[in-house]
């Protein structure tokens, strides 16, 4: 009888679970199948999931359409230097507020708490003006440095060195060792998982970044995957096959990258949201 | 940067420095940890200061002035934040955006933690299911709100389709129904990000020590009783991150605002992001805008300063 | 905020002293673009919203011009527009501005109000441009309150373009000429076959917002329309417009002939899908229709109770503040050479949009069939540009009409309320 119950839960959460996974992927099973049909298919009554005519020809007229591997080179650029200096910096800040607080870090606290609710949108104009006068528009530098931290990471970072226990550095201090000793060698070997759920949390957010790349980039050898797919909608119409097709060479890297370090990044969680 | 990048962490950069300038011996320990934490702090506080702080500021002045980028900008004191008060568009969106706040954190605090829940039980496919979940996340919005509006297309889109062949005609449709526009934008929201907070329940989940349930068990509560007496306060601390989280981005809506309805049918999906966007992208009126996005910074500051209260009085520790 | 203002003030000192002397006194200019040299081509940077299925098109316009002489080099700098306006402006503040830019009619006032563009009368007076020979529909689109600031890229029209397979099907041969007609034979070409109050093929796609204007000739055709010719009154609530209102009102909700408040893109789609028979569109829908395998027709847009008026867009070259003379003078070269009688002729078959001139032969552009019939002379004498040099005219599209249109088809008030309401908004928009 229990065991007959246990069976039919397994198999409603299989069923649930399922469905869930379904209903969630309908709109990415769409991109793919968008992406290899023509436009003319996509449009067609009756709506398919299944492409009625096979085609791809769409990849070969992203390809020539757009400096694809150009955009790829500057949006790894972007995203992986971002992603690298960021998580530098985070880590560094989250380990000083953490675990090295003196008499006004908590200012410094709620002041980054502030800024990791400011919405981008705010500070576009007076950013850009910046790298105007920077002379950085349209480079790689200026794409990167107002995303070489940021208050979230600060944030999370802080939050995951909380949670690990105080008689780690205390017998650091003890030896004798300085306060960059103890993070480097104590502290920061415990925080993979952490950096690597931050990091794959910035890596997502800068590679599918659009309206700063968008607004950045002058030209499309220096613009990113995101600011070079904006090329397919026009004024009136929208390319919806090229699109979808750039999107889904856009997005595979990103899920590559997921699937490797899926396992690791849920048990990193484990750690940082448990305080 | 040379800081992090000493091979065996020992960065010559840095503890050059502080042996040069002073012995290390004689320093009280606070005040080489104080000086540790400043060296720390320095670098990412020095970036916010000039890419964050600097904008944030220079908004604030323009939010005093009438500027439309190209001529300079004319000081104009407290008009901005008078028109605020008048404006019904601003109102509107006001209340469009804590909507949005409420219902989609609401929702997705709920659906990632069932759905977590579901995910926590071992049955067969569950990481091929883990996965798919957390996909949405990784893709772009502004390209998925394109997939979106296409599937929820009345006429013409597949899901509308479907829909209708099981007897659910959406008539009008829903991007253009002044009732259903906001759930849709609220629903591509949840769609989003609910893998993400999926995961940080899970993890919670699994650090729920086991003798909780066990002792549980034996009291004789069924599975549903255990999981709202016992498994939901024993998640407060991953709630108020997913809230924080969530309110955050909600309050931020924007993309799928943008692409799916522009704000529409008459102004019933508007968000104050969309407002900001429109009052300065289209209107050029960027002493407006930018008062506006002062006005959404105290909104959230408000927003999360209650929940933190709310939530630091329930967390949980072991 | 004093890092702010200098390179502005530079500018400006700039454009003050060009009046009086000449290139010389810009070229101290820190902002000066290093790329220019004395014995080489002038170089000149094109920022336009044509991205899409135009880019290609543009790109290699650009590159025959850059081909056809070696005085002034173009670069074509395609820019999605929801970020353009945003781009050049402070491209212009920050003294780089781009060389050419594109502007939308119905954006121009905008555009010279916040003293972003350059007149151009100049380039006008000049006999050597022939801009005589330009339509004077296409001209119109680039002046306002009397100055020219803008050189004609494209022009359209809008035409009826109908599906004949789905008018043969419902026994008919041609399309509607007037809106009688149009009400006598729409029932036949709106099918609800099931019954369920939504019908699986509509008369005609109409869409309401993001798009070119599709209600609002319909508003002209009945007398009315948005704001008055002169473009200082909103007119939302005279007779013509709420006749015109009332009337496709009750044809969209209660006859169903279109989809209530769809956008432009499911409009296309829609007739795409050969789900509505009729759409009211410029020339470069009608490839793309053909390419989904409908039986095309296009014809004249039916008429309204009053008079005959067609829609019409159009874009223009615009040069933007703080451009030296020199690379103006150079853009003048670009913009003649566009509009040149075989450029007009080769853009017309390329891209199907009319010429922008009155003496391309209709056998010069037989090989493509629309630009002959979007640019016949009937349809150019009843063109009229959508919006053209008036003040906040998108703004007045989006805020004031749009929304009042949705609540119309969604029945959510009174529809001379509701047009009331729109009309104060439209004012005080045209007023601001």
């Amino acid at each position: 009888m229990r065991r007959s119950l246990r069976l039919l839960g397994k198999t409603g959460n299989t069923v649930l679970g399922l469905s869930c996974a379904l209903a969630v992927l309908l709109p990415i099973l769409w991109i793919v199948s968008a992406a290899v049909r023509p436009n003319s298919d996509i449009t067609a009554f009756p709506p398919t999931l299944i492409p009625r005519e096979l085609t791809f020809e769409n990849f070969i007229e992203v390809f020539e359409r757009l400096p694809f591997a150009r955009l790829y080179g500057n949006t790894l650029a972007f995203a992986g230097i971002a992603t690298a200096v960021s998580l530098t910096l985070d880590t560094l800040a989250g380990y000083a507020l953490a675990r090295l607080p003196f008499r006004g870090s908590n200012v410094i606290l709620g002041m980054i708490v502030v800024l990791l609710m400011l919405p981008f949108q705010v500070t576009l104009v007076p950013l850009y003006e910046l790298m105007q006068k920077l002379d950085l528009v349209g480079t790689l530098p200026g794409l990167i440095l107002p995303r070489i931290t940021s208050a979230f990471g600060i944030f999370f970072m802080r939050q995951f060195f909380l949670s690990l226990p105080a008689d780690l550095e205390d017998a650091g201090r003890i030896d004798g060792a300085s306060e960059w000793r103890i993070f480097r060698s104590l502290m920061l070997p415990l925080s993979r998982p952490a950096l690597l759920t931050l990091g794959l949390f910035h890596f997502q957010a800068y590679w599918n970044d659009l309206i700063w790349p968008l607004i950045m980039s002058n030209r499309l050898e220096n613009a990113t995957l995101p600011a070079g797919l904006a090329m397919f909608a026009g004024q009136a119409t929208i390319e919806y096959s090229l699109t979808m097709a750039g999107s889904l060479l856009a997005l595979t890297p990103l899920v590559v990258v997921f699937l490797l370090v899926q396992r690791t990044f849920v048990q990193s969680i484990a750690t940082t949201g448990g305080k | 940067m040379a800081t992090s990048q000493g091979a065996k962490g020992e960065p010559v950069l840095v503890l050059g420095w502080q042996r040069k300038r002073c012995h290390p011996r004689r320093l009280s320990p606070k005040t080489s940890r104080l000086r540790a934490s400043l060296l720390f702090l320095s670098p990412a506080l020095l970036a916010l200061a000039i890419f964050s702080v600097w904008p944030m500021i220079r908004a604030l002045y323009l939010s005093f002035t009438e500027y439309n980028i190209i001529r300079p900008p004319r000081w104009t004191g407290l008009d901005n934040y008078r028109q605020m008060i008048a404006d019904s568009q601003l109102h509107n969106a006001v209340v469009n955006t804590l909507v949005y706040a409420a219902v989609g954190t609401v929702g997705v605090v709920v659906m990632s933690m069932g759905l977590a829940a579901i995910l926590n039980t071992k049955f067969p496919l569950r990481s091929l299911v883990r996965t798919a979940v957390f996909l949405p996340y990784i893709t772009s919005l502004s390209i998925v709100a394109i997939a979106w509006s296409f599937l929820l297309n009345p006429e013409i889109g597949l899901l509308s389709h479907w829909l209708n062949e099981v007897g659910f005609g959406t008539g009008q449709g829903v991007l253009r129904s002044p009732q259903l526009a906001m759930p849709a934008v609220i629903a591509v929201g949840i769609w989003k990000n609910l893998g993400f907070y999926t995961v940080i329940y899970l993890a919670g989940l699994q650090s729920i020590p086991r003798e909780l349930y066990e002792a549980a068990s034996v009291d004789g509560a069924g599975p549903i009783r255990r999981f709202f007496k016992l498994t939901v306060p024993l998640l407060n601390n991953q709630t108020l991150l997913v809230a924080v989280m969530a309110t955050i981005t909600n309050v931020q809506v924007f993309d799928q605002v943008y692409v799916m309805t522009q704000g529409g049918p008459f102004f019933k999906t508007d968000t104050i992001v969309n407002l900001i966007y429109r009052s300065g992208f289209t209107k050029l009126d960027f002493g407006y805008a930018s008062a506006i996005s002062w006005l959404l910074v105290a909104i959230l500051g408000v927003l999360a300063a209650v929940q933190m209260i709310y939530f630091r009085r329930r967390a949980v520790r072991y | 905020m004093k890092l702010s203002t200098t390179p502005r003030i530079a500018a400006a000192i700039c454009v003050g002293a060009l009046a009086l002397t000449s290139v010389a006194a810009c070229s101290a200019s820190p902002t000066e673009d290093p790329g220019q040299q004395t014995d080489g081509p002038v170089k000149l940077e094109y920022m336009s919203f044509f991205t899409g299925s135009d880019q290609p098109v543009v790109e290699a316009l650009v590159a025959e011009f850059n081909a056809s002489q070696d005085e002034v080099e173009v670069e074509f700098l395609p820019t999605p527009g929801d970020v353009i306006d945003q781009k050049i402006m402070q491209s212009i503040a920050g003294g780089d501005a781009p060389d050419i830019v594109s502007v939308d009619s119905m954006d121009l006032a905008k555009y010279v109000e916040a003293g972003a563009v350059q007149a151009i009368d100049d380039y006008y007076s000049d006999p050597a441009n022939e801009t005589a020979a330009l339509t004077t529909a296409a001209v119109g689109g680039g002046s306002y309150d009397a100055v020219h600031y803008g050189a004609p890229i494209s022009f359209f029209t809008a035409m009826l373009l109908w599906n004949k397979g789905l008018f043969e099907a419902a026994g008919l041969d041609a399309p509607p000429t007037t809106w009688e007609e149009f009400d006598q034979m729409a029932p036949k070409l709106t099918v609800d076959e099931n019954g369920d109050g939504v019908p699986e093929q509509y008369a005609i796609a109409l869409g309401a917002k993001e798009t070119l204007a599709m209600y609002q000739p319909l508003l002209w055709n009945a007398g009315g329309g948005l704001v008055s010719l002169d473009g200082k009154t909103a007119t939302l609530t005279d007779p013509g417009t709420i006749d015109a209102i009332t009337f496709w009102a009750d044809q969209v909700v209660n006859k169903k002939v279109s989809p209530a408040g769809m956008t432009g893109a499911d409009a296309d789609a829609l007739f795409l899908s050969g789900k509505a028979a009729m759409e009211m569109i410029g020339p470069w829908a009608a490839p793309a229709a053909v390419d989904a395998g409908i039986d095309l027709g296009v014809a004249e847009p039916f008429t309204g109770p009053s008079e005959r008026v067609t829609l019409a867009g159009a874009t223009q070259f615009c040069v933007p503040t703080g451009v030296e003379e020199s690379h103006r003078l150079a853009a003048y070269k670009f913009f003649a050479w566009w509009n040149a009688h075989d450029t007009q002729a080769k853009w017309a078959v390329g891209a199907g949009f009319p010429p922008n001139r009155t003496d391309v032969e209709a056998s010069e552009i037989s090989d493509n069939p629309y630009p002959a019939l979007f640019g016949a002379p009937s349809v150019m004498s009843t063109a009229r540009v959508y919006m053209a040099g008036v003040h906040n005219g998108s703004l007045v599209t989006e805020e004031a009409w749009v929304p009042a249109l949705e609540r119309i088809l969604n029945q959510d008030g009174e529809i001379e309320e509701i047009l009331a309401e729109a009309n104060q908004t439209a004012q005080s928009l045209l007023d601001n």
